[in-house]
């Protein structure tokens, strides 16, 4: 388990990380979420002890993180590099005995890992003559060649194809399962939402808000509704009920008030226009992010 | 599991170096080097300033019998003399490359002045100078003779005294040493020692901001500290270039104790297992002060052209004995020679420039050798603090001076 307490890190005149607090539990997928630039990468670099923190503590199973205990943590740093003129079997070779593991079973979990990712032709190659999306994925691998108990990834996905996307989300979550502690990064909200079940977001250093994913949509999202329709839906946008509006080409997506009558909204909707579909749904972590965001950035300007 | 993280750093960076080709070809060229270092110098120095040993020289306005005279005491040169009369004949077969050389003696060789010699170069000194010795030598024997001395009192009233030079070394043990030669040995090998420090100190700082450059380093502080980063490639680099240099030793006393002894080369005393011994250590030295500083400034840069940039006043250090190394051998006691074979930066290859020449007492070698190691001390952990701080910087370019300011606050 880690665990932070009113972590701070200023460089220079900028607070990178304002009093920031949570705790991570083993098989649970904890997403640490927040625009570029947030202070997402500076709080992950704090819990693996490369920056030290100007105050606050960091405890990892209640003590401080000792060197040590590095080797119990994958890491995929958001800024992806290998070694381009090493070979692919070298390079995960390398990067585990790092993290302290016998070369004999980091064997048996790079071979895993290669096939998992259709990667077993190409153990011998160098980096170099790796495509993109290969190479992310001998990226992710070197998270987790040593089999670590926690799991950091900073943008997982970022440059996979929606298959190895798919497949590695599987994987994640296969590791979850097993008890082990994902911390994961990203700014973009649909990954963090099918996969996380508690988030914690940050902006300007600082927590905008934290908690399980479904406590955090029922206190911060409206809820929307989404219609289909054909003829001048104009009129919509002074509709009492209606908060905000989000036009698209076929169909427009409606924030509601809070406690807003939605049996009234649709009889005012069939008036004027001939209504296909008619759908409320949960508001997406993508929306709450986005006013959240807002809300933040006008007191400020 | 306990693990020694910098020795797997510096095993990576060891066998990363020693499989490229670049390090085989320099590695097997090293030797070479070395024996056209202990080869050459002879074989210069034999072949002086390169005359051609049979060149054809025109002599006109000289007597017949006095040619004979003229060319028996060329016979060690090997130059042929070619009699003529028509002196602008003579230069168009000069010009035609049927003669190397004309020489034109203006009048009776008794009374003359001055003769001229007609040269394609005006700078085959070698030639015109024997030329001058051997008809010099020739007018005055005449005249003497003209004088009414005999042949014998002759010889004895011309015999020019020789010159042997002698270096006393501390050894005691005097040898006759040629100037030339000692310059050669000493600027090869001084040359191969600042060439492998470059070498190898601009490696680890490249080596470094590789990491950087190529977002690899975080991979690297996620698994162990900087320290232990810098020290593993430090290390492993460093081992690659002992190995290096062990190859070669192990070539030089090949040369020496074997190869030299069964051709019967004479080699150049430069070339002895002592010196052998204090290049490796002036290169150890020399190795880590360098390294030690390269890496904190690999850290500290933003990129290989900026490693460049700050790296400049380093290699100034470099450079500065390489101009210098003449008046060095010339005169290895000078203060200014002194000096620099104090100051770290530049002591490894003036100090052993010295040891080339003229083996300097017991405790300025040790002297040398104390400001070495306590600079390599100080520096290493200097180096350690800039480059714990400079190796997450990116997106910036700092100057020496932000970086010195790094080792005061850091925290």
């Amino acid at each position: 388990m880690i665990e932070l307490k009113q972590v701070t890190k200023t460089y220079g005149e900028r607070r990178a990380v304002d009093r920031i607090s949570f705790q991570t539990r083993e098989g649970e997928i904890f997403g640490l979420l927040g625009p570029n630039g947030a202070g997402k990468t500076t709080t992950i670099r704090m819990i693996m002890n490369i920056i030290a923190p100007d105050s606050g503590t960091i405890l990892f199973d209640g003590k401080p993180l000792g060197e040590a205990d590095k080797q119990r943590i994958g890491y995929l740093p958001e800024e992806r590099g290998l070694y381009r003129k090493n070979r692919v079997n070298d390079l995960l070779l390398y990067l585990g005995r790092l993290k302290g593991k016998p070369a004999d079973e980091l064997q048996r979990n790079i071979d895993y890992w290669l096939d998992f990712f259709e990667l077993s032709d190409w153990k011998h190659s160098k980096v170099e003559e790796l495509s993109k999306g290969m190479a992310q994925k001998v990226q992710f691998i070197t998270s987790v060649v040593h089999d670590p108990e926690i799991l950091f990834f900073d943008e997982p996905f970022s440059g996979l194809d929606p298959v190895s996307t798919d497949a590695l989300r599987d994987a994640v979550q296969e590791m979850a399962k097993q008890g082990k502690t994902v911390l994961f990064s990203t700014h973009i909200m649909e990954q963090a939402e099918k996969i996380c079940s508690r988030i914690f977001l940050i902006n300007g250093g600082r927590e905008v808000v934290s908690g399980p994913i479904d406590s955090v949509k029922d206190r911060f999202g409206h809820r929307c509704v989404t219609v289909e329709y054909s003829g001048d839906a104009s009129f919509v946008q002074a509709l009492s009920q209606v908060e905000d509006v989000a036009w698209y080409p076929k169909y427009l997506e409606i924030t509601l008030k809070d406690n807003a009558d939605t049996d009234a909204l649709l009889r005012e909707l069939v008036k004027h226009l001939s209504v296909r579909r008619f759908e409320i749904v949960a508001p997406s972590l993508h929306r709450i992010f986005v006013d959240l965001m807002g809300r933040q950035r006008r007191p400020q300007s | 599991m306990k693990i020694n993280r910098t020795a797997v750093i510096a095993g990576h960076e060891f066998r990363g170096i020693t499989s490229t080709k670049a390090f085989v070809i320099i590695t097997v060229i090293g030797p070479f080097l070395i024996l056209a270092v202990s080869v050459l110098p002879g074989l210069i120095a034999q072949r002086a300033d390169g005359a051609p040993s049979d060149a054809r020289i025109g002599i006109a306005g000289m007597d017949t019998e006095l040619i004979e005279v003229f060319q028996d005491s060329l016979k060690e040169t090997g130059f042929t003399l070619v009699p003529g009369e028509d002196l602008e004949q003579m230069k168009q077969m000069m010009l035609d490359d049927e003669l190397y050389g004309l020489l034109e003696i203006p009048g009776d060789l008794v009374q003359v002045q001055e003769f001229i010699y007609y040269s394609k170069t005006g700078t085959d000194a070698s030639v015109f100078e024997t030329l001058r010795a051997v008809l010099g030598n020739m007018a005055v024997t005449l005249r003497m003779e003209e004088a009414g001395l005999d042949s014998r009192q002759i010889r004895e009233l011309s015999a020019l005294p020789g010159i042997s030079v002698r270096r006393l070394s501390r050894s005691g043990v005097e040898e006759s040493r040629d100037m030339f030669s000692i310059i050669v040995t000493a600027v090869s090998f001084v040359m191969l020692l600042y060439m492998t420090i470059l070498l190898y100190g601009q490696m680890i700082g490249r080596s470094i901001v590789i990491e950087k450059t190529s977002k690899t380093v975080e991979i690297l502080l996620s698994s162990a500290r900087a320290k232990e980063i810098m020290f593993g490639k430090i290390l492993g680099i460093g081992a690659a270039g002992l190995l290096q240099y062990a190859l070669w030793i192990a070539a030089g006393l090949l040369i020496i104790l074997v190869i030299g002894p069964v051709l019967d080369i004479s080699l150049p005393s430069g070339l002895n297992p002592v010196t052998l011994l204090f290049l490796l250590l002036f290169f150890l030295a020399a190795f880590l002060l360098y390294a030690s500083v390269y890496a904190a400034l690999g850290a500290a840069a933003e990129d290989e052209q900026n490693l460049g940039q700050l790296a400049w006043p380093l290699i100034l250090f470099l450079v500065i004995p390489m101009i210098m190394i003449s008046p060095i051998v010339m005169n290895p006691s000078s203060g200014f020679a002194l000096v620099l074979s104090y100051f770290p930066l530049t002591a490894p290859v003036v100090m052993f420039t010295r040891v080339l020449v003229s083996m300097p007492k017991a405790w300025e070698l040790l002297l040398c050798f104390a400001v070495l190691a306590a600079s390599i001390a100080l520096t290493v952990r200097a180096a350690a603090k800039v480059f714990r701080v400079g190796i997450l910087m990116t997106g910036k370019r700092f100057t020496l001076k932000e970086i010195a300011v790094w080792v005061k606050h850091d925290k």
